[in-house]
């Protein structure tokens, strides 16, 4: 796993680094024009981004074909695909429970909005990663409009309906808010490990 | 104590328009086996079921006694690999492709790996995309040898580079073999490199092994004669191998041992053998 991930970080290192100034640059617009709540959606774009970079580069040069010959597991390798989206589901959830936390004053409704932003980016990397798996990194481009206009249309629908939203969740808290929270981030794991199964198994009947 | 570092039973691997085997054969540890067959026969296919990147349709393989079936991924210490591209990341450093080896296997040598590096002249700092072929040929045969591999797999590794580094990698492969228990499965169309160094020759041929055979006695087997039809049609036809027509009659590649002592014969290369095996008219009565 330590030596896919660090495959990751330094076959593309550059197009890493423009990713970080991009990052940089929208949370700095976030913050100045008082659209703190991008913040952690951002962090839903970032996985999606880093697997198409990653699938790119190994299509590219047809790296699983050499991967597999040495003592890393078909399993091991799918699983490093899912590394980045875990990591940024925690962002996600820590960023999320600070901004809403800080612009709406309620931690019920910061938490359930933090576990929002941990499910998003889990959800949709675990969408994307066995379609690439099966079809191919060609057929990525299909996946990934597809996630972004969902993602694109959910933030438009959270800023729009932001009070209803509140409401909502005033309501939801007479139930337990900590209880919801916890239904959204489990519900998320187990979609990312229903996801990672499904690659592997894909991965495993592959031929390369 | 394992004898046979690849057994291969009743192989098979079906595609649209192609069928490899069933394969049976052995590969005895020690040993350096070449195999041969023209473009599309499927070799790199039975290599690549060997290594478990694919997935055969019926049989058994064996490494070192380990089914692959049962694939382990440890197993793959054991095995150094060299393809005809080096399949790694086009922006990787070769310093980074050690490090990442480095992880990758449990038996890395890192000292056996920088001191091929050396011995290669390949610079630390450049990256994969900027080596020459030969340079990448000579990283994947450092990556190949430095984790303390007993089986060489390679699979045309040779085939676009000088003679140069051709006569480099076979020296290299020859002093692989130094270790008894050492083996080389090599696939390559320049011929004349297995001539040098292999100690059997395995023949595929539209997916079907043809023979495997010690290379000394292959070159004793066969020889070389140029008839006119008249003698030709005095000879036992069994002794005909295979055979090319030209204005004056016929090059015949024959089994040396069926022929008239009377007929003067040349030696056959193992280039000789499969082309006329291949191409010769009367190839399907080809006695092996």
């Amino acid at each position: 796993m330590k030596a896919l991930l660090y495959k990751d970080l330094v076959s593309s290192k550059s197009t890493y680094l423009l990713l970080l100034i991009m990052v940089g640059v929208i949370a700095g617009i976030a913050i100045t024009q008082g659209a703190m709540i991008i913040i952690p959606f951002i962090f839903a774009y970032i996985p999606m981004i880093l697997g198409a970079i990653s699938f790119g580069y190994e299509s590219q040069s047809e790296f699983p074909k050499f991967l597999f010959t040495t003592p890393i597991s078909r399993t091991t390798y799918v699983k490093s695909k899912y590394c980045f989206s875990v990591l940024f589901g925690i962002m996600a959830f820590v960023s999320g429970l600070a901004v809403f936390g800080m612009e709406y004053g309620s931690l019920d409704f910061a938490l359930i909005m933090a576990a929002t932003s941990f499910a998003v980016p889990i959800i949709f990397v675990a969408l994307q990663i066995p379609f690439v798996f099966e079809y191919g990194v060609e057929k990525e481009g299909i996946i990934m409009v597809a996630t972004y206009a969902v993602l694109f249309i959910t933030i438009r629908l959270v800023g729009k309906h932001l009070n209803r939203m509140m409401n909502l969740v005033q309501t939801m808290n007479r139930i337990n808010s900590y209880l919801i929270s916890v239904a959204i981030v489990a519900g998320a794991i187990c979609i990312l490990v229903v996801s990672i199964h499904m690659s592997c198994v894909i991965v495993k009947r592959k031929e390369y | 104590m394992m004898h046979n570092a690849i057994e291969i039973r009743n192989l098979t691997k079906n595609y649209k328009g192609f069928s490899l085997g069933p394969l049976d054969f052995t590969i005895p540890k020690g040993c350096m086996v070449g195999y041969i067959g023209e473009n599309g026969a499927g070799k790199s296919t039975t290599l690549k079921a060997i290594l478990g990147l694919i997935h055969a349709d019926s049989g058994e393989i064996k490494i070192f006694g380990n089914s692959t079936n049962e694939h382990e991924p440890e197993l793959m210490n054991k095995i150094g690999v060299v393809f005809d591209a080096i399949n790694l990341p086009a922006d990787m450093k070769v310093q980074e492709v050690g490090t990442f080896c480095k992880l990758a296997f449990t038996t890395w040598a890192e000292n056996t790996f920088n001191d091929y590096l050396k011995r290669f002249t390949l610079p630390d700092d450049k990256k994969v995309k900027a080596l020459s072929r030969g340079m990448k040929m000579k990283l994947s045969l450092s990556i190949a040898l430095s984790h303390q591999a007993e089986l060489l797999i390679l699979d045309e590794a040779t085939s676009g580079l000088d003679p140069v580094v051709r006569d480099e990698i076979l020296d290299i492969l020859l002093d692989f073999l130094q270790d008894e228990n050492h083996t080389v499965l090599i696939s390559s169309h320049i011929l004349s490199d297995l001539e040098k160094a292999a100690d059997y020759i395995a023949f595929l041929h539209n997916g079907k092994l043809l023979f495997m055979e010690e290379k000394d006695l292959l070159v004793e087997r066969y020889a070389l004669c140029s008839l006119d039809d008249e003698t030709i049609g005095h000879l036992d036809p069994e002794a005909i191998v295979g055979r090319r027509r030209h204005a004056f009659g016929q090059d015949l590649l024959v089994i040396r041992n069926l022929m008239p002592k009377s007929i003067k014969l040349t030696n056959a290369s193992i280039e000789d053998i499969m082309v006329y095996i291949i191409k010769g008219v009367e190839s399907e009565s080809v006695a092996l």
